[in-house]
């Protein structure tokens, strides 16, 4: 096997993903209009698990099948994410590392609206996919 | 939908905190995910990628990773209303962190069983938070997913009760 898939360099962005958020709890808990605006926020938030998938779909477009038995992520949820905001997931490759199942890469993560705030960050790591060379 | 007022949330909170122990076991549950949640759940998220049912991992379908998280909340309610009763339905709690750890994909039309214990409970910034660790297998046995999720508890500051 060699790898064939074009590997990012450190400190190279990864594809990013923009989605417009969507409420995926509406009326329960916090993902409720009124009780959000009870507790002093502008609205309902859009979960944390939503803000996680779309991180995770930059993922899989960057590791494919491997994200499922090889991803790891580490995501906090750092400020509101409201519906209808629009929300970039992005990536920077921080550190490679050979293990024996492949290349792993470790990468910065966070999710951003259109203002440039950050909201949802941390780290995440998968193994590339390995591709026989014809 | 009527929510109570913050001085409720933060008592709620507080009750739930001291009520959660330590090394507390969570669940089991269980589910089945079949080809239509997994269609519905791309479309909610607005993730229209083949790599579920339509391009099966080995030959078998597989679901999103990200979706036994929403089946963790399941799990999350039916604890606190172990210790809330009833009330557990109006506390506001916040998902601060996700932590997960991908071993297998998630199977369609295999029984998922999720369990879990409360792993850790703290107060910092003046907040209640609970830190629950939970593990998916499948019905084989197989490891899907384990996660540490970190809920904060109510966002009203414990400094601002009332009484």
């Amino acid at each position: 096997m060699v790898w064939t898939t074009r590997e990012p360099e450190v400190g190279s962005e990864i594809t990013p993903v923009t989605k417009t958020a969507k409420n995926t709890a509406l009326g329960m808990g916090i993902h409720d209009d009124a009780r959000a605006r009870t507790l002093g926020f502008k609205g309902a938030l859009v979960p944390g698990i939503t803000s996680l998938a779309y991180v995770i779909e930059m993922l899989m477009n960057l590791f494919g099948d491997n994200w499922m038995t090889s991803g790891e992520i580490s995501l906090s949820f750092v400020n509101p994410l409201y519906e209808g905001e629009r929300v970039t997931a992005r990536a920077i490759v921080r550190q490679k590392r050979a293990e024996d199942k492949g290349l792993r890469l470790f990468l910065e993560v966070w999710a951003e609206n259109d203002e440039g705030v950050k909201v949802a960050a941390g780290t995440a790591s998968g193994l590339l996919p390995q591709i026989a060379a014809r | 939908m009527e929510g109570l007022d913050p001085q409720q949330q933060l008592r709620l909170a507080q009750r739930l905190y001291a009520g959660l122990q330590v090394g507390q076991e969570i669940g089991p549950l269980e589910t089945v995910f079949t080809e239509k949640d997994v269609r519905d759940y791309a479309a909610s998220i607005d993730d229209e990628n083949p790599w579920y049912l339509e391009r099966p991992l080995s030959g078998q379908e597989v679901a999103h990773p990200a979706m036994t998280a929403a089946f963790y909340v399941l799990l999350c309610q039916e604890a606190w209303a172990k210790v809330l009763g009833d009330a557990a339905e109006s506390l506001v709690a916040i998902h601060a962190k996700a932590e997960h750890h991908y071993a297998n994909p998630v199977p369609i039309g295999k029984r998922l069983i999720v369990q879990g214990k409360v792993a850790e409970k703290y107060i910092r910034r003046d907040r209640y938070y609970i830190v629950m660790e939970l593990w998916t297998v499948d019905e084989d046995g197989r490891d899907i997913v384990r996660t540490m999720d970190t809920l904060l508890l109510s966002p009203v500051r414990i400094s601002e009760k009332a009484d």
